[in-house]
């Protein structure tokens, strides 16, 4: 069975972040629209008050806090005990969720290794910057073998788990994000590079991403032939996920009309996500990942 | 014609590629990321009703046109056309002014009707068919010579164009027969008869109206020829002028009349309005009836192809006009064009209007210089010759005083005729000189004779015209040796003793006897009996009329289109400038005889001459149809060549001319868009 658009060999063989991209990276970082708690110290301030050099309030004393942080200079001036207050500097939760399903093999580069480099760059923008960062594949497992990274030098873990990720066999999108959402509790942003060519839909896997507050960005990846088929004559299409048959005699008239189909599917798609405060962006393969990053990204709030 | 089954195996085939089109599709399977979109697609194009998606589908629609198509060129559709015999042809197209006429079926010109006749030869010609092209009207020419291509044949065919003139076929036919029928040739060395080429049969059209002049000779050999009659299958009336001349004074006594002569090719009697113009001044006009053919119709028999059999048993009918000039040409200051009009065009206008000139009439001066010539007297003082003009006669003494002198220069005289005598200096007229030499030394005697026969009169020159000089005699005389250009006029046994020559734009005559001797005792016997023949009074009518009028009779010889007309000025101008009746000119230089040749007057009308960069018109000549022939449109049922009469040809054996390549041929194109709407995917 011929495959529509088959993945060029030396296009899996490229590395994943080359030097130059990763020296663009390390000057940006990851922003979220939301500040949430994290567990560890991280190079951004919280709405926690904590033990940084950076005052924040007073407050008075009750029973129970700590002696170091009262202003015993006040105390001598006012005769009240008055706690000293400071920002507390943050980690981040940066989820990054990759598709694995069996459409995102198709496109050149194909969507999968596409999402990855994507993953990959983010990530290493969140390693720089001491988030937590996380990469996990929508493959409806309940034991997520994904490490947690921090710090500049886990780059090679995250590559290496990355390399490792591999496409699997289906599991709707739905089970896939609320098996993610049981495993992972922290708060953060997210990141979901997907094609969204589930049968069943994507609507109820980004609810289930919105109800846990997360700072969510997607990214809808599609390959250029999806975007216009070079496609002709009579031909049985065989979805490459269910094995389902469409049958299509190729005419103008009907690649026109695929067209007018896969521009409401986007504008659909975009609507879902603004309405539910998702920030929706939608790339072609042929796209490159450095651009979609320093442009688009960041033209979005993702980066800066 | 295909049987019932091949139709109704035919006709099935239709239904076959509509159920085609409603059976599954044998199609490429091609996985895809998802057929998500694809089927949502193909959802919203498929509300699915059968006749929708036929509607849509332009292919089907173009596989049923192309069957169809090659049905109806199964029914092998196409028109009747001609079958040619042969494989080499020779089209011989008449194009004489007859062929001009517009009284074919569809109103175009009887030559285009056989161009187009023509044309459907040359597509039903075979590839490897050779045919050429010859036509006629008073010349031939040979347009085409054999060829294969129907593009070049076709395209000759198409630039023919019609002339003014009359038909003449000899030559054509010549030239056709010359072509089929090589010639053969004789060595005279050995004594045989050698054939040079082998006779290559040949198919020979002839497209006319049949008004060709009589074929004496006609030995077609290997030729076979068909005739096809161009024109109405009724002759039509045609009123057309056959004569148009204004005549000369000398013959009626002194009045000038323009003499026309009407002629009608149908057979009902027709009134028509006619006018006679005098430059551009209406000076006469007049409704007349022509009478219809002498035999009616009904009397003349039918021909196999529907055609009048003997047309030329019925002569056209004709009326003949006459207009007095006199008054008009006593006022005239210089020569006038005169042009007479038929005032109802019908459907062959070239006859419908006939030019002439008319000259003032003014009378010629003439001088006859003699002591004693009771015969020249009595032959130049005719009651004729004293109404055109004025003649003076003065003894051989006058010659020497100067009034003479001075009227000789200034050209007062138009002819002086010296008897016996010559002047000093030659005066700027024609002169004739008896048993004397013009001075100078062009003009010489050569020998003296004595009792001489005369054995040649040349008759073909105007001087001599009607004058017999056979029975003359003579006692003494001279040999003549003229200048260059001379003609001789009539020749004794040992040569000539009249000639006629040139002198810068005269001419001179000189006769080598006298007419009487003048003897030392007085006596004048007469030296010849010449005077009392009737060649001496027609002689000097000749020489008067002639040379005495100069050039005003020139402008009445008949010319007629195509013609070399020779042109004489009033004087020996170098070049003249000729301009015709559309207002075309042309330079013409000189000839060494004086005079000028003008080879384009091919089109009927009045023609100017002047001396080249001069206004003043010197001559106007007029050039005419008038083809008693060509007026009778009368299209002849046969065509008498030589000894064979031609029948016009009716038995053109009916042949197909299919469609059905052309058929194919759509067919073939709307596969070609089939295809190129499939693969190139443009709108279904």
């Amino acid at each position: 069975m011929a495959k529509l658009a088959p993945p060029k060999k030396n296009s899996q063989d490229e590395p994943l972040l080359s030097p130059a991209l990763l020296a663009q990276l390390e000057r940006m970082e990851l922003v979220s629209r939301k500040i949430f708690r994290g567990r560890m110290k991280g190079e951004r301030r919280s709405k926690r008050k904590g033990q940084s050099v950076e005052f924040a309030d007073f407050r008075n004393y009750v029973a129970g806090d700590d002696l170091r942080f009262i202003d015993w200079n006040m105390y001598a001036r006012l005769d009240k005990l008055f706690l000293k207050l400071f920002m507390e500097e943050e980690d981040l939760h940066f989820y990054t969720l990759i598709d694995v399903s069996p459409s995102m093999q198709f496109g050149n580069p194909t969507k999968f290794q596409y999402a990855k480099q994507l993953a990959g760059a983010l990530g290493y923008i969140g390693l720089c910057r001491a988030d937590r960062v996380k990469i996990e594949a929508l493959d409806g497992s309940r034991n997520s073998n994904a490490p947690t990274l921090r710090g500049r030098s886990s780059l090679w873990q995250l590559v290496d788990h990355l390399e490792r990720m591999e496409s699997q066999s289906t599991v709707s999108m739905t089970e896939a994000v609320k098996a993610f959402c049981l495993r992972n509790t922290g708060k953060g942003i997210l990141v979901l590079i997907t094609d969204l060519m589930d049968k069943s839909g994507y609507e109820e896997a980004l609810k289930y991403l919105v109800a846990r507050d997360l700072d969510i960005y997607l990214i809808h990846v599609l390959s250029q032939e999806e975007i216009d088929p070079d496609i002709n004559g009579d031909l049985k299409l065989v979805d490459c996920e269910d094995q389902d048959i469409a049958e299509i005699s190729v005419s103008k008239r009907l690649i026109d009309r695929y067209k007018q189909t896969l521009a409401s599917f986007i504008e659909q798609a975009r609507d879902f996500s603004s309405r539910r405060g998702i920030v929706y962006t939608m790339t072609s393969t042929e796209r490159s990942v450095d651009r979609l990053v320093s442009r688009y990204l960041r033209q979005r709030g993702l980066v800066r | 014609m295909l049987t019932w089954y091949q139709w109704l195996i035919l006709g099935l085939v239709p239904p076959l590629i509509l159920s085609l089109y409603f059976l599954k599709l044998r199609r490429v399977p091609v996985e895809v990321p998802s057929t998500y979109l694809w089927t949502k697609t193909v959802e919203d194009m498929h509300v699915n009703s059968i006749w929708q998606r036929l509607r849509n589908n332009l292919l089907l629609w173009l596989q049923l046109l192309v069957v169809l198509i090659l049905m109806i060129a199964c029914l092998r559709p196409g028109c009747t056309g001609e079958k040619l015999p042969g494989d080499r042809f020779i089209f011989l197209i008449d194009k004489s002014a007859s062929m001009s006429a517009t009284d074919t079926e569809t109103g175009i010109s009887r030559l285009e009707d056989a161009k187009n006749q023509i044309y459907t030869l040359i597509d039903r010609m075979k590839s490897n068919d050779a045919a050429m092209v010859i036509t006629f009207s008073d010349t031939e020419g040979v347009d085409q010579s054999y060829t294969k291509n129907k593009a070049i044949l076709k395209r000759k065919v198409k630039s023919i164009k019609p002339t003014q003139q009359g038909s003449n076929i000899n030559r054509a036919l010549i030239a056709a027969t010359g072509l089929a029928n090589p010639g053969r040739t004789s060595d005279k060395l050995s004594n045989t008869d050698v054939q040079v080429a082998d006779a290559l049969a040949a198919t020979m059209f002839i497209f006319s109206d049949g008004a060709i002049k009589n074929v004496s000779k006609y030995a077609p050999g290997e030729l076979t020829t068909i005739y096809q009659p161009v024109g109405a299958v009724r002759p039509v009336s045609n009123i057309g002028i056959t004569t148009f001349s204004v005549n000369d004074q000398v013959d009626t006594g002194g009045s000038i009349e323009a003499f026309v002569r009407l002629q009608n090719s149908g057979f009902e009697p027709k009134t028509v309005g006619v006018s006679l113009f005098i430059g551009d001044q209406l000076t006469d006009a007049d409704t007349v009836t022509v009478p219809g053919r002498e035999i009616s119709e009904d009397k003349l028999t039918l021909g196999a192809n529907g055609r009048l059999a003997d047309i030329d048993q019925s002569p056209p009918g004709g009326l003949s006009l006459k207009f007095d000039l006199t008054s008009v040409a006593a006022v005239l200051e210089s020569a006038a064009p005169i042009r007479f009009k038929i005032d109802e065009p019908d459907d062959y206008v070239l006859d419908n209007e006939a030019y002439c000139v008319l000259n003032p009439a003014r009378p010629t001066n003439i001088l006859v210089v003699t002591d004693y010539n009771p015969a020249l007297k009595l032959a130049s003082s005719t009651d004729r010759l004293k109404k055109i003009a004025n003649i003076e006669f003065a003894e051989r003494e006058f010659l020497k005083e100067k009034e003479f002198k001075t009227n000789a220069a200034l050209g007062v005289y138009d002819l002086v005729i010296f008897d016996q005598c010559s002047p000093e200096t030659m005066p700027a007229c024609n002169t004739v000189f008896f048993a004397d030499l013009p001075p100078g030394d062009e003009w010489k005697f050569t020998k003296d004779l004595e009792i001489t026969p005369i054995i040649y009169t040349n008759n073909s020159h105007p001087v001599m015209f009607d004058v017999q000089m056979q029975s003359v005699s003579i006692l003494n005389g001279q040999l003549i040796e003229g200048p260059k250009g001379n003609t001789s006029l009539v020749e004794s046994i040992d040569g000539p003793v009249v000639a006629i020559g040139p002198r810068s734009g005269f001419e001179d005559i000189v006769i080598g006897f006298p007419m009487i001797l003048y003897e030392e005792d007085g006596n004048t016997p007469y030296n010849t009996d010449w005077h009392k023949k009737p060649s001496f009074p027609f002689f000097m009518q000749n020489v008067i009329r002639t040379l005495g009028s100069g050039s005003r009779f020139n402008s009445l010889r008949p010319n007629r289109p195509g013609d070399s007309v020779k042109i004489k000025p009033r004087y020996p101008y170098e070049e003249i400038d000729v301009k015709n009746p559309k207002g075309g000119r042309q330079f013409l230089k000189q000839q060494p005889n004086k005079s000028f040749v003008y080879n384009e007057a091919d089109e009927t009308g009045i023609y100017s001459v002047t001396e080249k960069g001069s206004k003043e018109v010197d001559q106007l000549f007029a050039v005419n149809l008038l083809d008693r022939l060509e007026s009778d449109i009368a299209v002849r049922d046969e065509l008498k060549l030589g000894y064979e009469a031609i029948k016009g040809n009716v038995s053109r054996e009916p042949a197909r001319k299919d469609f059905w390549t052309f058929l194919a041929f759509l067919a073939l194109a709307a596969l070609t868009a089939e295809w190129i709407i499939y693969n190139r995917r443009v709108f279904i």
